[in-house]
C-alpha cells in the first residue's frame, strides 16, 4: 500500500470519529432506568399541607420535603456495577402538591441484563459536598438555585423536612408547633440498599417504584422522635437529631 | 504542497480538533497585582485569574446595594475603605437594621486567607461571597435575586460577557467579587518601608522596641500573628470568655478541641479596625493589648501561649506604637479600590 492509501485510510478513520462527535456510540443493548420515589402515607399519594395523624397519634402537616439521591447504582447478576445517575435532588413540591400516580423520578441509561441489586445515598458524597455550588448551570442539582447549600459552613443540606405539628396527642388538628429539620455535613451522608432480582430488557424504559412513607419520618423500630420538642435542627450544634432524622428517613424507603 | 503533506496536514488538524473546544478569545487584559516588597503572588484559582474587567465588575458588585433584597445594604456597608475594608460597629447592621453574627473582618490581604469567615467554614473566597447575599441578618437575599437583577443591567451584561465570556450568572457573580477582594493588598504602612524597604527611619525608637517585644519569646505575640499578614490563619482560642455564647470553629468541626476558636486576625491597619475581636466586645487597641498582657480567662481550650506578659507601662506602649506603624495610608486611599 503506497503511503498516500495510508494516509487516506488513516484520514477516513479520523472523518469517521469526527462524525461521531463525542457521543457515546448508540447501543442497541441499552435501556432506561426509572427510579419511581412515590412519597405516600399508608397506601394514599401524600399530599403537601394536609393533615395526617403520625404513628404517635401527633396531627401534622409537611410544607417542605426535599433531599438529594446520589449514587443510584445497580449491581449486576454478573456482580458488575452500573451507574444509573451520580447526583439528583428532588423535590416533592414538584409532583405532590395533589394527588398523582408518579413520584419524582429518578432516570439513567443502563445495560439490559438481570440485576440483583440496587443502592442510593441520602445527601451527597464528601467529594461533591465541598463542592461551589455557584460552579453548576441553574438546571444542575447542585445549583445554588436549588437553595439546598450551607453558604457559612459550606455544604449541602441533604435532606429538608418542615412542617407543623399538634401540641398534644390526638389533638384538634390547631398546629401550634412547627418542625425544620436540615440534615447534612458527611457525617449522615447515608447508603440504603435494597437485595432484588430483575431483569431488563433491551430498549425498555424499566421503572423500579419505590415507597416513601412520610409517617416513618418520625420513628423507627428502637426510636420515637418527639417532633413537638425536638423540633429544629441545622445539623450543626443539633447533630444527635439531625442524625436520627436521618436514620429514620432512611428507614422510610420500601419497593412498592 | 503534495497531496502526500496535505493530507498530512488534514490527519494533524483533525486529530488537534479532537472534542474541545478552544476558549474563545478575550478582549480582557491580565490585571497585575501591586506587591509591595516581601509580598509573594496570592494563590489564585485557575478558573478566575485577574483581569482588568473582572475586577471592575467585582468592584461594581461590591458597592451595589442591589445585591440586598431592598437594595438597602451592599458589601462595603460593612466594609468601608476608610477602616481598611471592616465596620466601625461591633456587629454591623444587615437589611431592617438586623444585627449580624459576628464583627465584620478586615479585607486587606484577603487574597492570602487560606479559609473564610472567623470560623474558617468556607475554603475559597469565591464560595464566601454567596453568604451575605443570602444571611437574613446581612443582605436577605438570593443569589438568583441578584442575578436576575445583573440580566437587566446592561453594564453588568457587557462586562460579563467581556469577563467571563458569558451572561450573568452565580458564577459570574462569585469569581467577580472575589476578584475584586483579591486586589485589596496592602503592605505600604511605614512599619514595611522599616523592615522590607530598608528604610530604618521610618520607625521611631518605641516602635521598633514594640516590634522587638511583638517578636520575642516574652510575648510570643508574632507566633501566631506571623509572616507577612500578621496571621498565619489558624485558630485559636484566646481566652476571651470562660465560656463562650458562641463556640467558634467548633460550630464547624463538631470538635470539643476547637471551642472558642477564631481565626487569628491580621494586625495590618489594626489601627483602624475597632473594634476587636470576633464579637468587636473589646473597643481599643490598648484594651486588647490589656487582655494579652492579663493572660486571658481560664477556660479548657485557651491556648498555652497566651500567659500573662507582667508588662509594664512602657513596654505596653511601645507595642501600641508599633501596631499603630502598621496602618498603611496609601490601602485606606487607594482610589482604584474605591467605587
Amino acid at each position: 500500500m503506497s503511503r498516500n492509501k495510508i494516509l487516506s485510510a488513516l484520514l477516513l478513520v479520523l472523518l469517521s470519529f469526527t462524525y461521531t462527535g463525542c457521543d457515546d456510540p448508540p447501543d442497541e443493548e441499552t435501556a432506561t432506568f426509572v427510579l419511581d420515589m412515590k412519597a405516600m402515607v399508608n397506601d394514599s399519594a401524600f399530599v403537601l399541607g394536609q393533615t395526617y395523624q403520625n404513628a404517635q397519634d401527633y396531627k401534622f402537616n409537611i410544607e417542605t420535603l426535599r433531599f438529594y439521591l446520589s449514587n443510584l447504582i445497580l449491581t449486576g447478576a454478573d456482580g458488575s456495577e452500573v451507574e444509573v445517575k451520580d447526583v439528583d435532588f428532588l423535590n416533592f413540591e414538584n409532583n405532590h402538591s395533589t394527588s398523582q400516580s408518579k413520584g419524582e423520578q429518578v432516570t439513567g441509561t443502563i445495560p439490559a441484563g438481570a440485576y440483583t441489586s440496587l443502592r442510593f445515598a441520602i445527601g451527597v458524597d464528601s467529594t461533591r459536598n465541598s463542592d461551589d455550588p455557584a460552579q453548576y448551570p441553574s438546571s444542575h442539582p447542585l445549583s445554588i438555585y436549588n437553595g439546598s447549600h450551607w453558604n457559612w459552613n459550606t455544604g449541602y443540606i441533604f435532606l429538608k423536612i418542615e412542617g407543623s405539628i399538634d401540641s398534644t396527642a390526638n389533638g384538634s388538628g390547631n398546629f401550634g408547633n412547627s418542625f425544620l429539620y436540615h440534615t447534612g455535613t458527611n457525617p449522615l451522608y447515608h447508603e440504603i440498599q435494597f437485595s432484588d432480582d430483575f431483569t431488563v430488557a433491551p430498549a425498555e424504559t424499566f421503572e423500579y417504584k419505590m415507597k416513601l412513607d412520610v409517617n416513618r419520618f418520625f420513628y423507627n423500630d428502637s426510636d420515637t422522635l418527639d417532633a413537638v420538642n425536638d423540633n429544629f435542627t441545622h445539623t450543626t450544634g443539633t447533630f444527635r437529631i439531625a442524625e436520627r432524622v436521618t436514620d429514620f428517613f432512611s428507614g422510610a424507603f420500601s419497593k412498592r | 504542497m503534495g497531496n502526500q503533506t496535505a493530507l498530512g496536514f488534514l490527519v494533524i488538524a483533525l486529530l488537534a480538533a479532537g472534542c474541545h473546544k478552544d476558549p474563545p478569545l478575550s478582549s480582557d487584559a491580565p490585571y497585575e497585582l501591586n506587591l509591595p516588597a516581601g509580598f509573594s503572588m496570592p494563590s489564585i484559582p485557575a478558573n478566575n485569574e485577574l483581569t482588568v474587567k473582572r475586577v471592575e465588575l467585582g468592584k461594581l458588585l461590591f458597592f451595589d446595594t442591589a445585591l440586598s433584597v431592598d437594595s438597602t445594604v451592599s458589601c462595603a456597608s460593612c466594609h468601608h475603605q476608610q477602616f481598611a475594608f471592616s465596620d466601625n460597629k461591633a456587629l454591623s447592621l444587615g437589611v431592617n437594621n438586623a444585627v449580624g453574627f459576628r464583627n465584620a473582618p478586615s479585607l486587606g490581604n484577603i487574597a492570602y486567607h487560606t479559609s473564610f469567615f472567623r470560623d474558617g467554614g468556607v475554603p475559597t473566597l469565591e464560595q464566601q461571597t454567596l453568604a451575605p447575599i443570602e444571611d437574613e441578618n446581612e443582605m436577605a437575599f438570593s443569589v438568583p435575586g441578584v442575578v436576575e437583577r445583573m440580566k437587566i443591567n446592561p453594564d453588568y451584561v457587557a462586562l460579563s460577557k467581556i469577563a467571563y465570556d458569558r451572561e450573568p450568572d452565580a458564577f459570574v457573580l462569585t469569581r467577580a467579587l472575589a476578584a475584586y477582594q483579591r486586589t485589596l493588598i496592602t503592605g505600604n504602612s511605614r512599619f514595611d518601608k522599616y523592615y522590607y524597604q530598608n528604610d530604618v527611619s521610618a520607625l521611631n525608637e518605641s516602635e521598633k522596641r514594640g516590634f522587638q517585644l511583638f517578636t520575642s519569646e516574652k510575648t510570643n505575640c508574632s507566633v501566631c500573628h506571623a509572616g507577612i499578614d500578621f496571621s498565619d490563619y489558624s485558630f485559636r482560642n484566646i481566652g476571651l470568655y470562660e465560656m463562650y455564647a458562641d463556640t467558634g470553629r467548633k460550630r464547624i468541626t463538631q470538635l470539643d478541641e476547637d471551642y472558642g476558636k477564631f481565626k487569628v486576625p491580621s494586625l495590618r491597619n489594626v489601627e483602624l479596625t475597632a473594634p476587636y475581636m470576633y464579637n468587636g466586645s473589646v473597643t481599643t487597641l490598648e484594651s486588647a493589648i490589656e487582655h494579652f498582657n492579663s493572660g486571658g480567662k481560664e477556660n479548657q481550650y485557651k491556648d498555652a501561649l497566651v500567659q500573662p506578659l507582667s508588662l509594664t507601662t512602657d513596654e505596653k506602649q511601645d507595642l501600641l506604637n508599633f501596631l499603630k506603624s502598621l496602618t498603611d495610608v496609601s490601602f485606606i486611599e487607594n482610589e482604584e479600590f474605591a467605587p
